[in-house]
């Protein structure tokens, strides 16, 4: 039995560990950082459920775990500066070679400086929604809340990011 | 929108890399083997484990009765104490069973430091009920030093890591038992009970002096394990998987608080700085100590990195365990005022209130 939730957990690793990476991605903007915060994740799964706790929804508990952990580098770090990070510069984007991905470049910036201007509980919605591709029901399960009011928080998030940019 | 349409066509680009997925995989699994799940062997494998081996107490398979069902006399032997009805069912029968079917050693070393300290919470909780004496303290002692015993038994056969975070452990049991030992035993101190009479306290010192000795070998071994894997390059991944565990376990803020303002002078190494101050760092370094212990892994260094980690380690089961004793007695935890902003304003309230009345008085 004890192999069998070792064996689920690990599958769980490979089918979870690029989302959770792209969400921790998106919310911190540091590669490395994400990487990090993305084992950390699985780690102290692992450390929850190895105290005997239940865990009803791996993935949604996963996502929150990840989240936790986001809000503790916000808090622990100091308040990330948009200004820093851009002249950090290539540092912290995809790989880049040629025009095309000077391109990508510009989109990740104007991305990321869209983005860091909300709130985090904002970012937090958009970035399950429109990165990770989650519905309402399945962010409602994640952040503990009606699906209904996921769709609210999404579509108030929206009209955030619109003010914001235009 | 345009920023969705961005976002869209990014996010296909942000991809994890395949040999940092393959890094941390390696690491889960290690930190996996590291922390196993509970032992819960189901009854076909039990069975096999206790006639197979031939388990040389007969009342084993009676005891492994009571603790698949529960029953009360099972969870009543759980709670008894040295010259209970029940303790020779705790310490003949359940305990033994828990090491019969603990299969890693992992398992067994966690095993003998939980009853390493289990023995020093009886010897608290009996004192605190005015009934230790000197021959339920040698039972104690004696059941310490077997605990003791067998870990340093299981501990031969593993990892220096392990070692040394096995030892780093019972280190930081026996230290915070022997702080509130120490503190029981003192009159007027923070722990002061009215049932500790003066014969109680005499035994208590007398057990500190045994809990100091035992935490100095315990001490030395992990001091040993920590050079050897300084000395070594076959520890890298489980230092590091052990520096990541370190971070998960924070000391709240009343545990810090209640660490601060209960740590005796007798324990603290400086005759030079204060108790407060002696108290601040030990409470407030654990975060600071991972932060160093992390730094020193990223420059190679192994060695030390393991020693900062098992220290911050350390620091939080020390307050965590003093607490842990302040509950069982009943005793209100005190907030330390430097770091908790409530106590403050409690604070100031209680001198406003104070004063207050002061004036209404003399009005």
């Amino acid at each position: 039995m004890q192999k069998k939730i070792e064996q689920e957990f690990l599958a769980a690793y490979e089918q979870y560990a690029e989302a959770i990476y792209r969400y921790c991605y998106f919310r911190l903007w540091d590669k490395g950082r994400a990487e990090e915060l993305m084992q950390d994740t699985f780690t102290k799964a692992w450390a929850y459920i190895a105290k005997g706790k239940k865990v009803d929804n791996l993935r949604a508990f996963l996502y929150r775990v990840a989240g936790n952990l986001i809000i503790d580098e916000s808090r622990k770090n100091k308040v990330f500066s948009l200004e820093e990070w851009l002249e950090k510069g290539e540092e912290n984007d995809i790989p880049t070679e040629g025009h095309k991905d000077i391109l990508k470049s510009i989109m990740v910036k104007e991305i990321k400086t869209a983005m860091s201007r909300l709130r985090k509980d904002d970012q937090q919605v958009l970035t399950l929604r429109f990165v990770n591709d989650l519905d309402p029901k399945e962010i409602a399960e994640i952040l503990k809340i009606t699906p209904n009011n996921a769709s609210v928080r999404i579509n108030r998030a929206l009209a955030e990011l619109k003010k914001e940019i235009e | 929108m345009e920023i969705l349409e961005k976002i869209e066509k990014i996010k296909k680009e942000i991809r994890l890399d395949e040999s940092a997925k393959e890094a941390a995989r390696h690491k889960l699994s290690l930190w996996m083997s590291q922390n196993p799940l509970p032992d819960a062997p189901d009854t076909a494998t039990l069975f096999h484990l206790i006639f197979v081996r031939k388990l040389k107490f007969y009342a084993a398979s009676f005891g492994l009765l009571l603790i698949l069902s529960g029953t009360a006399t099972s969870l009543a032997a759980e709670r008894s104490l040295p010259g209970d009805a029940l303790y020779p069912l705790k310490v003949n029968v359940t305990e033994p069973l828990r090491e019969a079917v603990a299969i890693t050693k992992s398992a067994k070393s966690n095993l003998q430091l939980q009853k390493v300290n289990r023995r020093l919470e009886e010897a608290e909780r009996l004192a605190a009920q005015g009934r230790l004496d000197s021959e339920k303290r040698s039972q104690i002692e004696k059941g310490l030093a077997s605990a003791q015993a067998k870990a340093d038994s299981v501990l031969a056969g593993v990892t220096d890591t392990e070692k040394a975070r096995a030892t780093s452990e019972i280190e930081a049991v026996l230290k915070a038992h022997g702080i509130v030992v120490a503190a029981m035993s003192e009159e007027g101190s923070s722990i002061d009970l009215q049932d500790i009479g003066p014969k109680q306290r005499e035994e208590l010192k007398v057990l500190n002096v045994k809990i100091k000795q035992v935490h100095s070998v315990a001490k030395s071994k992990r001091v040993e394990a920590e050079r050897a894997v300084a000395n070594s390059t076959s520890s890298q991944d489980e230092v590091r998987v052990l520096l990541e565990k370190a971070r998960f376990s924070p000391p709240t803020e009343d545990e810090v608080g209640f660490g601060i303002n209960n740590l005796p002078e007798d324990w603290l190494s400086s005759q030079t700085t204060s108790a407060t101050q002696q108290a601040e760092q030990s409470v407030e370094n654990p975060e600071s100590l991972i932060r160093q212990a992390e730094q020193m892994v990223a420059e190679g260094d192994y060695g030390g990195g393991l020693k900062y980690s098992n220290e911050a380690q350390r620091k939080v089961r020390e307050v965590q365990i003093i607490k842990q004793a302040s509950d069982r007695f009943g005793i209100k935890v005190k907030k330390y005022s430097g770091h908790n902003t409530e106590a403050q304003t409690e604070q100031q309230e209680n001198q406003t209130k104070a004063e207050k009345g002061g004036r209404d008085k003399g009005d």
